[in-house]
């Protein structure tokens, strides 16, 4: 064995070296941001997220109509869920999963009105569910009498934000309603939110609670 | 200290700080998951466990082993050729054996056994290449085509700096060459990989992902790497970013610092292992060895690196002592006992 021998594919070996960390500092200096931008392309979404929808008061101050926002555990899937993953799921969470079909057919509600300590819990048993997921709904809420109701109006959910169809509501649309907000967030491979991606762009505009001339007792 | 105690203190060492290397690595690339340190916990354990063979290893004189290498041999080769009976396929390829929840890949264990059959023949051109024919023709059967081509490099590598004619490695190459050639033209699957990685963007959703997920991870970690728990592209978009693609995971986690750092220690080992290869005091098969083991660990590395930064297509390969993997780690470092073992193997 001659040192000749020996060090030719050493210097070969040398030569490669070289070329994967020329290769590697092309990637991580002056192609960088080409390649920072492809990445956003396929993971980074942006979306809107609509602030509560303000309330209706009465001349007096009172409440006639608010909006909450409510969080529900879902099985995208049209089946029932396993009883296999659902005995699963009662090991894994700290409450328990009442099943029951959604209106629409398509999903199973496994547990309605999640409070934030249940959805902090719930978010690691997402990773490894891929069927499973957490659906915000927001719902308009009206003092339960039928003539001030009337006037209230209506409301309608599109894209995730309540829109006035009738009455006061619909008259007030613009107050109330405030400015959505903008968002960015990573999706991982199976289009699903990334812990910790999330970034506000820009924030929403609550809409202004609305005094409408009249007290409850008069249109009563 | 003596030379003999600097290289039993010297490659252990190194390989340590590899092995840390690669721990922080894995744990970067699981750490959105549930269980962050499940993996680096138990490539730890496999850590462990191979030092301890390593230490036991080296600390046999490398005669005996030499006198045990048939033996050595027969399991080696038993685990290898009994795969298509009781092996299990993963990823399309059937080289691991299921023990428990314990895989076993045996051409990732048998690397330093195969070295030694090589080493103590002595440059006979015969039985080199009939023990090497007998360990690649079954790993080209799974089909395992990078382990393969990390076989055929580290027996080039032997024979040129043993003294063998340049002829016959031509021959090896070029019959390796022609081989590799036939296959790619003949399997739809790796030709559509070949043609991604000449031009990525062409299929960037098919194809070309592969590619282009070691790209984004890289850039992703620029410099100095991206936060712990920002690694986005190793825990979510690399396929097996603690394994196949440790060193994009490396990139994202540490940046090109953190890479170039692991880079100079390969380079250290290396030199370290070729500088006892040259040393005139030693065995023959010794020096042998240790030639054949420096250029085994610095083809994997290179090739490895080689496919995550876009000079090679992709290949399933794993990066020596960083991949997650208790085969691969076991593996490499009863490899580089045996190197120890060689390098204390005087004449006379």
């Amino acid at each position: 064995m001659t040192q000749l021998r020996v060090l030719f594919p050493a210097i070969l070996f040398a030569f490669w070296c070289i070329s994967v960390e020329v290769m590697h500092f092309r990637l991580a200096g002056p192609r960088r941001d080409y390649y920072l931008e492809a990445g956003k392309k396929i993971a980074l979404v942006q979306g809107d997220y609509h602030p509560p929808r303000a309330r209706l008061l009465d001349a007096a101050g009172t409440p006639l109509a608010w909006s909450e926002r409510y969080f529900d555990l879902v099985w995208q899937e049209k089946a029932a869920p396993p009883a296999k993953l659902l005995r699963q799921l009662g090991l894994e969470l700290p409450f328990p999963l009442e099943p029951e079909q959604s209106l629409n057919g398509k999903t199973w509600i496994l547990r309605r009105d999640l409070m934030p300590e249940e959805l902090l819990q719930t978010a690691p048993v997402l990773r490894t569910h891929p069927a499973l997921a957490i659906h915000s709904r927001l719902e308009r809420i009206a003092v339960n009498i039928p003539a001030v109701r009337e006037k209230i109006g209506a409301t309608q959910l599109k894209n995730g934000g309540l829109y006035g169809v009738s009455g006061w509501e619909k008259d007030y649309d613009t107050h109330l309603r405030g400015t959505p907000g903008k968002y960015e967030v990573m999706l991982d491979r199976r289009r699903r939110w990334i812990d910790s991606s999330w970034k506000l762009v820009s924030p929403a505009v609550p809409g202004k609670d609305v005094k409408v001339p009249f007290r409850v007792e008069e249109i009563r | 200290m003596t030379r003999s105690n600097r290289t039993i203190f010297t490659i252990p060492a190194l390989s340590c700080l590899i092995i840390l290397w690669g721990i922080l690595t894995i744990t970067a690339s699981q750490s959105g998951g549930q269980h962050p340190l499940y993996l680096a916990g138990k490539q730890f354990c496999f850590a462990v466990l191979g030092g301890a063979l390593m230490l036991a290893v080296a600390k046999v004189p490398f005669e005996k082993h030499c006198r045990w290498r048939n033996f050595y041999a027969a399991v080696a080769l038993l685990l290898l050729y009994l795969l298509p009976l009781a092996g299990v396929r993963v990823n399309g390829m059937q080289g691991w054996y299921s023990l428990g929840g314990f895989f076993l890949q045996p051409s990732e264990l048998g690397k330093g056994i195969w070295l030694l059959m090589l080493a103590c023949a002595g440059m006979r051109w015969k039985p080199m290449t009939l023990w090497s024919l007998a360990w690649i023709v079954p790993i080209l059967f799974q089909p395992d085509l990078g382990t393969a081509a990390v076989y055929t490099a580290g027996l080039l590598c032997l024979w040129y700096s043993g003294g063998g004619k340049l002829k016959a490695a031509a021959a090896v190459l070029l019959a390796g060459l022609t081989a590799a050639g036939i296959f790619v033209c003949t399997n739809a699957y790796a030709w559509k990989r070949l043609t991604a990685f000449w031009d990525p963007e062409a299929d960037p959703g098919g194809g070309g992902w592969h590619i282009r997920q070691f790209q984004m991870a890289i850039a992703h970690g620029g410099w100095t790497g991206a936060k712990l728990k920002q690694t986005f592209w190793s825990n979510e978009y690399l396929p097996l970013a603690y394994n196949d693609s440790a060193y994009a995971a490396m990139a994202e986690t540490l940046g090109f610092a953190g890479c170039f750092a692991a880079m100079m220690m390969y380079a250290v080992l290396y030199l370290f292992l070729l500088r006892h290869a040259l040393r005139q005091d030693l065995q023959q098969s010794a020096r042998l060895y240790l030639a054949g083991a420096a250029s085994l660990l610095a083809v994997q590395t290179l090739l490895h690196a080689g496919v995550n930064v876009g000079l090679l297509p992709p290949t399933g390969l794993t990066l020596p002592l960083i991949s997650y993997g208790g085969s691969s780690l076991i593996g490499t470092l009863l490899m580089l006992g045996l190197a120890v073992s060689a390098a204390r193997a005087r004449t006379g």
